[in-house]
């Protein structure tokens, strides 16, 4: 569980550095919308850098939410099932939904960014046009991070499957 | 690729079934169901529609206000705020019958007002109301229900995450939806506080009076109770609905400087440090993670739903209904109530909505009034079991005395018989609704 563990500290360090974009967010905001209102005077950067900072935060703050297990899941069956019966049918669900999907997304993402840095891409969004290669460089990085941590989870499922809980 | 578009839906809805029922994580159960029918439907070029649709989730600038909102609300939680309002309304209460209730119905709507999310009334008046109620002799099934009943106020009244959600996938503004959840969270208020002051004469051995050494304060005593508990609570209200509603700041904006604002409460009320700050960003984090990884996955099953035709499908299929315009509408409006059964609204809201929407534009019903309907609905099935989160969030801070079945459970049962009157008077009387949207915004 060597490989597990390392995946767990991974997602839980990524987490934790990203938590400190909340205040960020939060006092840039505040100072766009006082240079608005009191001085008569926006930014130009605050639109831009808000919805970059906030889709870092919640993409690469995902795989801690999978990695507490706090991701919503509707648990009236699998409370009721032994942890072996619960651990088979999660190994089963990442085959079938979380390993396809999120490996589609580092892939295709991967793919997305890569051809955003081939032209340098601006964003159109706002006056400013700031780069946008570098934050569509997020989405899979996120997924790899998420697919990592899924890989940690799968892991510990099967541990748990063949050699039951207390292992 | 020749399937119809009735066996790819089956497929998306069979498997998005299955592994929810399976009890695995919402997003990527909604990631994995879309993929399958996606490529079933148009093949490889899903995958590109996958990719644009997680990314103009990530570029949303009115889905920041979730993040700010999330932290508004954690750091409120933890600001004692809610400590202080209920004490000072439970001293100036005190003489009256049902007092006690009527304070945790009041805390919780000020609370609502002042933040997006439910867990935080319920697990506040779960630790801090609920003892004080039983000790005073309180009927133990009538304070768990007005405390969940209270707490999913916290959905419906704005500013609430709910609606932020919501308002962008109906094309809808996030301050008009706001103006329009105004009266029906208003009317649940009312309607909660006259059914516990009918019941506190009907029953008064339920809801005692406090004893009289609990009443030893001078006049002065409590004004200043009431000021340093209430009016920091207003002015934030005030401040961040206000600047929404009277069009000065965009939700975002708003929700940045409510955000600020609730760290100087905290600071004020000399419950803040760098640890609570840091555990803060934290938790925020984590629950960002959580609400908007579904709403990027939900922009995704859209995207594979629209791809494999179903939004003209569910649109011919119910306007087929025998049923003319209000059996529709009541239709859409058991769907969302079925739904909140077994799912929290953030898996809910954005499936149905973007399906429902088009059908809704058909028929000509006002979309403001058609999402309070469908708000409602939901907000009664959070309090119904088996996925009713305001109960289990009680049921987690409750004194061990407290039973699930007996005391929490059934003590709801009237509040969400009290829930659906106020759908069916919001059915009868749309002005309860469009009334407040139409005078402010003309």
């Amino acid at each position: 569980m060597k490989l597990a563990d390392w995946i767990d500290r991974l997602s839980i360090g990524t987490g934790k550095a990203v938590s400190w974009i909340v205040p960020v967010l939060v006092l840039e905001l505040v100072y766009d919308t006082a240079a608005r209102y009191l001085f008569n005077a926006p930014t130009i950067w605050s639109y831009d850098i808000s919805y970059m900072l906030y889709g870092t935060l919640f993409m690469l703050g995902a795989a801690w939410t999978l990695q507490q297990e706090e991701h919503v899941r509707i648990d009236i069956v699998s409370d009721k099932l032994s942890p072996r019966a619960r651990a088979a049918v999660d190994a089963l669900g990442y085959l079938i939904f979380f390993f396809p999907a999120v490996g589609a997304l580092v892939a295709y993402g991967a793919s997305f960014s890569l051809e955003s840095w081939m032209i340098l891409e601006r964003s159109g969004q706002s006056m400013w046009q700031p780069p946008i290669y570098i934050f569509k460089t997020v989405l899979p990085l996120a997924a790899l991070l998420l697919f990592l941590q899924g890989l940690a989870r799968f892991c510990r499922s099967l541990h748990v499957l063949w050699k039951g809980a207390d292992a | 690729m020749s399937l119809g578009p009735e066996l790819i839906l089956a497929v998306l809805f069979g498997t998005l079934l299955a592994g929810l029922a399976l009890g695995f994580p919402v997003p990527f159960v909604m990631l994995g169901s879309s993929m399958l029918a996606g490529l079933l439907a148009v093949g490889p070029v899903f995958f590109h529609m996958m990719v644009l649709r997680v990314f103009e989730a990530m570029s949303s600038y009115t889905l920041i206000a979730i993040v700010l909102f999330v932290f508004m609300g954690l750091m409120l939680e933890k600001s004692g705020a809610a400590e202080r309002l209920f004490t000072a309304l439970h001293i100036l209460l005190g003489r009256l019958r049902g007092g006690l209730a009527l304070s945790v119905i009041a805390v919780c709507t000020v609370m609502a007002a002042a933040t997006g999310i439910m867990g935080a009334s319920v697990i506040i008046m779960g630790l801090v109301a609920l003892p004080r109620m039983l000790e005073r002799g309180y009927d133990p099934a009538l304070s768990s229900g007005t405390i969940c009943a209270g707490g999913t106020l916290g959905i419906l009244i704005p500013p609430s995450i709910m609606l932020i959600v919501y308002a962008p996938m109906a094309g809808i503004s996030v301050g008009k939806l706001f103006l329009a959840a105004v009266g029906p969270g208003l009317l649940l208020t009312l309607l909660y506080a006259l059914y516990i002051l009918f019941l506190s004469r009907l029953r008064p051995e339920q809801s005692p009076v406090a004893s009289p050494k609990e009443r030893t304060l001078s006049l002065p005593q409590k004004l200043w109770l009431m000021v340093s508990s209430l009016l920091p609570a207003l002015l934030l209200i005030l401040a961040v609905l206000g600047s929404i509603f009277f069009g000065v700041a965009s939700p975002t904006e708003a929700a940045a400087v409510g955000a600020f604002f609730s760290v100087l409460l905290t600071w004020a009320y000399g419950n803040l440090s760098l640890g609570v700050l840091r555990e803060t960003f934290y938790q925020t984090t984590r629950i960002s993670g959580m609400i908007l990884l579904i709403v990027a996955a939900a922009f995704v099953f859209t995207g594979a739903f629209m791809m494999a035709g179903g939004g003209t499908l569910v649109k011919e299929t119910l306007l087929a209904l025998p049923m003319g315009t209000s059996g529709i509408l009541l239709v859409m409006t058991l769907a969302f109530f079925l739904f909140g059964l077994f799912m929290e609204w953030v898996g809910i809201v954005p499936v149905l909505v973007p399906i429902f929407t088009p059908v809704i534009d058909q028929i000509g019903v006002d979309p403001l009034w058609a999402a309070m309907l469908f708000c409602l609905a939901m907000q009664t099935s959070f309090l119904t079991p088996p996925m009713a989160p305001a109960l289990f969030y009680l049921k987690g801070v409750a004194p061990p005395g407290i039973r699930f079945g007996e005391h929490i459970a059934k003590g709801v049962v009237p509040f969400i018989a009290i829930q659906l009157l106020a759908v069916a008077l919001i059915a009868l009387f749309p002005d309860l609704v469009l009334w407040l949207p139409g005078a402010a915004l003309g």
